[in-house]
């Protein structure tokens, strides 16, 4: 596969603090790549070393096969970015902001623009003092979607969306990738990165701690189980080198995650106490990211 | 879609990755969003020598008129250490000379403050990393900024040309020096500004490294040997001679030079660097207890500001002070250099009383008041919070001004007595820094978008109006409804127009107050 991005070994210092620790990724051509850690983990370090604006103390960064800091400018007409905090020029409008990074970009369709615009429900001719920040995220989207771009840089680009705005941005991105555009998004919003993403990459403290397709970060979790038994359960921890967490015990009712792979050693034991129900479902990419975010570091 | 495809195109084009990249479009951004400030500024400029040309002309018709002023002025140590010798006896000599070291100042400002403001105050904003995320060179906007303040300058050379040599039919050549020693060191000024945008990690920390960069560079012909002040901002219209005997045109490449030499260091270091950094880090304050009032909210916010600025005034008072002791040069007295510095200091008080009355302005239209105001804060003890600190202020910095110049007059000159006079003179100013203030809470309250130029315009008016009285071509009686009138080291005041001053202030405050009580919030 044609790497777009690749990243490897990467370090940001700021004085004492490793913002990128060693951090390593990789965009495919044609891919959505989702891009996720809690806040301060990286990711917009990243993104800025990415478009050349911070340079990396150590590593190894390829960009459209070229260098992010040295081929900056010849590597921007490929690319496109919508930052994570949009401000914009009190005094033009919208659509002056939007011609002017078209401009900048030096590769704008105008066609797509305008076809934009009308689907973002974007008034253009306001001057961008009065837009809320939805409508300042509109203009940045707007203005990189409608780039001639092989490469889309997106910083939580739908925070400030409404509902029916996120769902059209979703849209574009599914368009966009159709056409073989490869798409870095990093997000919050886990329902979006599990409609759109091919592949993710969850960054903590500076460093990728996980990456793949959502199949295999599912590979080796847990499956939740809840069952209702006709007797209170003892010990079901424990039993044959079984890992259980999180048991939950009300009455006959019992909760506990199990690794997947071996849900039927725990039914053996489950019927023993008279099984009557029982749901059981893989884990959510919530709970996913949930067990990144939250797992203590481990130096 | 394959890269290699994409490669092939006329994007990888040699030239495709130059530093300058796009740096049209910025210029363009720049002219578009500063138009008015832009043709202000170039007005002004122009305005200033045509201002001079008049008032001299009409206060010196004829030569004898002329040369009575320039042994008066030569024998002033002050004049002459600020402007140096006038260069020839003619009409224009005088005006090219009174005019030269203003243009710089006012030139030499406007240009570092454009600078800084299209450089690390868009970077502060975040807007740098929206442009630069374009195809766009790395000195793209540094060469911009420098391209446009050129441009602005030589403009305001066209219409010194025009306005001078034609209106007033001053010769073509001497305009021209004058005019262009009067751009090129502008533009000087305007490439430190450039620089000091990338040294100092904030636009406030560059603003006050560069403005400190053009005092030092035009107020020292006070303390420099003659000889060397050739070489500072301040010497170079005296070298150039402009209307005299033996007009030095090469004088004009020492600031271009410099200039060059300024925005290519600017370049160096802006390729260099991370985005948002800079080699002069702010410094992280101490950590201190939340405030637990609007009035304590003030202070935290702006408080160091005004004791900063009221210590500055202090040291700054007492040093005239002290000198002003023992001060005794041709026409020049002791006594009077005091006055006039005290006015000075009064009109500097007056601008930061403006400055103050507009901060419930910035933070309103930043979105920091809708916060505070959707607690339990009402909003009058908001902008109470934030007009207590903003008039208490003036007063105290003229306290400083007072107590400093009489201090150390009276430590010089054996003169306890001085302390409370001085303090007395400028106390009696607070009503008149109040008005100014007052004009301004008045237009934030009823018209909030308009308060900046509405309060800064009433400062100039009431500046202009000086100059027109000192020029002859304003009555007294019509400059005593200025609110700098009063306070003039020509005029003895009385007690009824500081009076009538401070009811207008309290008329003003109340409107203010009341009409913001009324308005929407700004979004």
């Amino acid at each position: 596969m044609d790497s777009v991005i690749s990243v490897s070994g990467l370090v940001k210092t700021y004085g004492r603090t490793r913002a990128l620790d060693g951090l390593d990724l990789r965009v495919g051509a044609g891919e959505i790549h989702g891009f996720l850690g809690p806040n301060g983990a990286g990711k917009t370090t990243t993104l800025r070393v990415l478009l050349g604006l911070l340079r990396a103390d150590a590593g190894e960064v390829r960009l459209l096969g070229g260098h992010p800091w040295h081929d900056a400018v010849r590597l921007h007409r490929r690319l496109a970015y919508v930052p994570g905090d949009v401000t914009l020029w009190d005094e033009l409008t919208g659509g002056q902001i939007i011609d002017l990074l078209g401009r900048l970009h030096g590769r704008p369709d105008t066609r797509r623009r305008d076809e934009l615009i009308a689907r973002f429900e974007l008034d253009p001719g306001k001057k961008a003092r009065t837009y809320s920040k939805g409508n300042r995220q509109k203009v940045a989207l707007v203005a990189a979607l409608a780039a001639r771009a092989e490469l889309l840089l997106l910083d939580e680009p739908t925070s400030g969306l409404d509902p029916l705005m996120e769902e059209e941005f979703r849209r574009c991105l599914a368009e966009r990738r159709a056409e073989g555009t490869a798409i870095l998004l990093s997000s919050h919003v886990l329902a979006e990165v599990e409609a759109l993403c091919d592949r993710v990459s969850i960054v903590r403290r500076g460093r990728v701690v996980e990456s793949g397709t959502l199949t295999e970060l599912r590979h080796l979790t847990w499956t939740s189980i809840t069952a209702r038994l006709e007797r209170p359960p003892e010990r079901l921890d424990g039993a044959h080198g079984l890992e259980v967490h999180g048991t939950e015990v009300h009455g006959t009712e019992v909760r506990f995650r199990v690794e997947s792979g071996r849900a039927g050693e725990v039914l053996t034991r489950l019927t023993a106490y008279g099984l009557l129900d029982l749901t059981a479902r893989p884990a959510t990419l919530e709970e996913l990211f949930l067990r990144h975010y939250r797992e203590p570091v481990t130096p | 879609m394959s890269t290699g495809a994409v490669n092939a195109g006329p994007v990888n084009a040699g030239h495709a990755n130059a530093a300058t990249m796009n740096a049209g479009t910025i210029a363009l951004l720049i002219l578009r969003r500063d138009r008015l400030l832009l043709a202000a500024w170039i007005v002004v400029a122009v305005a200033l020598p045509a201002f001079n040309a008049y008032s001299l002309a009409a206060l010196m018709p004829a030569e004898p008129h002329r040369l009575a002023f320039i042994a008066a002025a030569e024998a002033n140590p002050f004049t002459n250490a600020l402007l140096g010798p006038v260069p020839g006896t003619s009409i224009e000599a005088l005006v090219g000379w009174r005019s030269s070291v203003q243009s710089l100042l006012i030139g030499g400002l406007a240009g570092l403050l454009f600078a800084i403001r299209h450089t690390r105050a868009e970077e502060d904003a975040g807007r740098r990393e929206l442009v630069a995320a374009g195809a766009v060179g790395r000195h793209a906007a540094i060469s911009a900024v420098v391209a446009v303040v050129a441009a602005v300058n030589l403009a305001v050379v066209v219409g010194q040309c025009l306005v001078l040599g034609l209106g007033f039919g001053y010769p073509p050549g001497g305009t021209l020096l004058f005019g262009l020693t009067g751009a090129a060191g502008a533009t000087m000024f305007a490439a430190c500004g450039v620089l000091a945008a990338q040294l100092c990690q904030s636009a406030p920390l560059a603003r006050a490294t560069g403005v400190g960069v053009l005092v030092a560079g035009l107020v020292p012909g006070l303390v420099v040997p003659e000889e060397l002040v050739a070489y500072l901002p301040a010497g170079w219209p005296r070298v150039a001679r402009a209307y005299g005997a033996g007009e030095q045109w090469w004088v004009l490449w020492i600031p271009l030079a410099l200039a060059a030499v300024l925005t290519l260091l600017a370049f160096a270091v802006s390729a260099r660097r991370d985005l948002g950094t800079g080699l002069l880090p702010e410094r992280a304050g101490p950590v201190r207890p939340a405030p637990r009032s609007t009035i304590g909210l003030a202070w935290r916010l702006y408080g160091g500001q005004v004791v900063s600025w009221t210590i500055s005034l202090g040291v700054a008072s007492a040093g005239v002070g002290w000198v002003s002791a023992s001060f005794e040069v041709g026409t020049l007295t002791g006594d009077t250099l005091l006055e006039v510095f005290t006015y000075v200091f009064c009109l500097v008080v007056a601008c930061l009383a403006v400055t103050g009355a507009l901060r419930p302005y910035g933070e309103e239209s930043r979105g920091r008041a809708s916060p505070l105001l959707a607690t339990s804060t009402g909003r009058t003890r908001w902008l109470s919070g934030h007009l207590v600190l903003g008039l208490a202020a003036p007063a105290a910095m003229l306290l400083a001004v007072g107590a400093g110049t009489g201090a150390g007059h009276a430590l010089a000159g054996g003169r306890p007595e001085a302390v409370p006079v001085q303090i007395g003179a400028a106390l009696l100013f607070t009503p008149a820094a109040w008005a100014v203030a007052g004009v301004a809470i008045a237009a934030y309250g009823l018209r909030p978008r308009a308060a900046v130029p509405v309060a800064w315009a009433v400062v100039v008016l009431s500046a202009v109006c000086v100059a027109m009285w000192e020029a002859g071509v304003l009555g007294g009686t019509a400059f005593l409804f200025t609110p700098f009138g009063y306070a003039h080291p020509s005029i003895s005041p009385g007690f009824a127009a500081p009076a009538g001053f401070a009811l207008a202030a309290a008329a003003l405050v109340t409107v203010g107050g009341a009409a913001f009580h009324r308005r929407d919030l700004l979004a």
